[in-house]
């Protein structure tokens, strides 16, 4: 059991570093290969795939009502991590404005912060799959929610300010580049 | 708290911060130190709610004076010694966008103009090259008079890429026919009405092949009089054949018979301006070195009373007394 989390978080450590390292690697290409436009063109895009992985959020807490929640949750990790990589390209490694830096900032702590949810979830499926194996218990989703519920409610907490306040510095450096 | 309240708070927050704060919260990066005096005051370049700043650059930067000479902080010879230092080509562009070439926020001594875009300026200013540009007045284009974009391009304009017309085009649509004169080569291009595959050719330019006209041509309707100073040539009566071959210039065919007027030998075989002190081969005097003093020469002649002492190959013909001798009596019994 152990090993077998200590590989998951393995995993995720290395999507995370994969996420910032090939944002550093692009940036850096684009500007040797003479062509930083084209980073900084990836705002908007990498602002859309972000937006759109928060339909998950709208599923989740039933604003809307269509669409498999496991699959929207799919959507969501993946929109959210490509789109992230798109924001960090289109930040670069420059550091003046304090404004998006702090944005890009948040935008990290939630993809981390996402991993450890992530690894959460599955930590509580294996925990249901665990118990399903020694007392064969009968209603296996209600289980699940229990579960969940103990160990996310937590998780949830941080993660959602977290990203709220990623989405304000996000908006907020939005609303300034076309103030200017 | 509510998340909604976190976001709002946040957001609310971080806009009066930037209001507050642009140079730390807002500026993408230091100012150019030409625009030190500025550096606080956002608004003197960028206009609330408008991405357009262009009206605000004009402000300070008149068109029509915005001349490369007139920004003392550029190197001309550095950036580049082919671009006119008096030039302005803003009001040439096509479109007037100053962001789309000029962008700050790069740093102190950041680059303030991007890669320079010939395809900015209009379509009649792009063909006409040295509106913006100095020729170079290198041998190799000061043969050429056509235009500059024949053999460059705007992409890469030190790679020039020259493909050479065939030999049977007319040379003179890229080439400068040669108007100064030159000497002979201007002689020679006088004759040549323009026809320059006549003589040259286009893979080695310098290497002619010259046919000169036959020996009957008059040789002064191309070649120039030798000056008078040259005696040699004073009594030639511009007859150049006597002497000379088309063959070779040099390389005389002068063979004048001099023993019918003096033998040249022993010690009378000297140059001729030794005996030939004028500017006519015709006219000679003996006199001048140390065996023909005229006080000597007149004391020998007194005895025989020859009064006109300046004609000394009437009885002289060599350094041999005894013919002169038989000349002077010839001469006498003739009289």
């Amino acid at each position: 059991m152990v090993i077998v989390l200590t590989r998951r978080i393995r995993n995720y450590f290395f999507l995370f570093a994969l996420l910032v390292v090939l944002a550093i690697l692009m940036d850096r290409m684009l500007h040797k290969w003479g062509y930083p436009e084209i980073g900084r063109s990836f705002g908007w895009p990498g602002a859309l795939l972000v937006t759109i992985s928060l339909i998950y959020f709208l599923r989740k807490y039933k604003y809307i009502k269509i669409g498999k929640l496991s699959t929207l949750l799919n959507i969501h990790e993946v929109l959210a991590w490509a789109g992230s990589l798109l924001l960090l390209v289109h930040g670069g490694i420059h550091f003046s404005a304090l404004l998006p830096w702090l944005a890009v900032f948040f935008l990290l702590i939630s993809n981390f912060s996402g991993f450890v949810g992530k690894y959460l979830l599955e930590k509580a499926s294996d925990e249901l799959a665990q118990r399903q194996k020694d007392h064969k218990e009968g209603d296996s989703e209600l289980l699940l929610k229990s579960l969940e519920v103990k160990s996310m409610m937590r998780w949830r907490k941080i993660h959602r300010p977290l990203t709220s306040i990623f989405l304000a510095l996000a908006l907020a450096h939005v609303f300034t580049i076309y103030l200017f | 708290m509510k998340t909604k309240y976190i976001f709002l708070t946040t957001f609310l927050i971080a806009l009066i911060l930037s209001f507050n704060f642009p140079e730390i919260f807002l500026r993408p990066g230091s100012i150019h130190k030409v625009h030190e005096k500025i550096e606080s005051d956002c608004i003197k370049c960028h206009t609330l709610f408008s991405s357009d700043s262009d009206a605000n650059c004009v402000q300070c930067h008149k068109e029509g004076k915005i001349t490369r000479a007139s920004r003392k902080e550029v190197s001309l010879q550095e950036e580049n010694e082919f671009i006119r230092s008096d030039v302005d080509f803003h009001p040439a562009l096509a479109k007037s966008t100053c962001t789309e070439c000029h962008r700050e926020h790069q740093g102190v001594q950041g680059d303030l103009t991007k890669k320079f875009l010939h395809s900015a300026i209009d379509q009649n200013n792009q063909k006409n090259c040295s509106s913006c540009h100095i020729i170079p007045a290198d041998k190799k284009h000061n043969q050429i008079s056509t235009a500059c974009h024949s053999c460059h391009n705007v992409q890469e304009w030190q790679n020039a890429s020259f493909k050479h017309p065939l030999a049977n085009s007319n040379c003179l649509e890229c080439h400068k026919a040669p108007v100064a004169p030159v000497g002979k080569k201007q002689m020679m291009h006088t004759d040549a009405h323009n026809n320059c595959a006549k003589c040259h050719n286009i893979k080695n330019w310098n290497q002619t092949n010259f046919i000169h006209p036959d020996k009957d041509s008059k040789c002064f309707d191309c070649h120039n009089l030798p000056s008078k100073s040259k005696f040699k040539h004073s009594s030639s009566d511009k007859n150049c054949n006597k002497c000379h071959t088309i063959e070779s210039w040099k390389a005389t065919m002068a063979k004048v018979d001099h023993d019918k007027y003096f033998k040249l030998k022993k010690r009378h075989n000297v140059s001729c301006s030794k005996c030939h002190t004028g500017e006519n081969y015709q006219s000679y005097s003996c006199y001048g070195c140390h065996a023909h003093s005229k006080r000597g020469v007149a004391r020998e002649h007194s005895r025989l009373k020859i009064e006109n002492l300046e004609k000394c190959t009437d009885c002289h013909r060599s350094s041999s007394e005894k013919d002169a001798w038989k000349r002077y009596r010839l001469l006498k019994k003739n009289q």
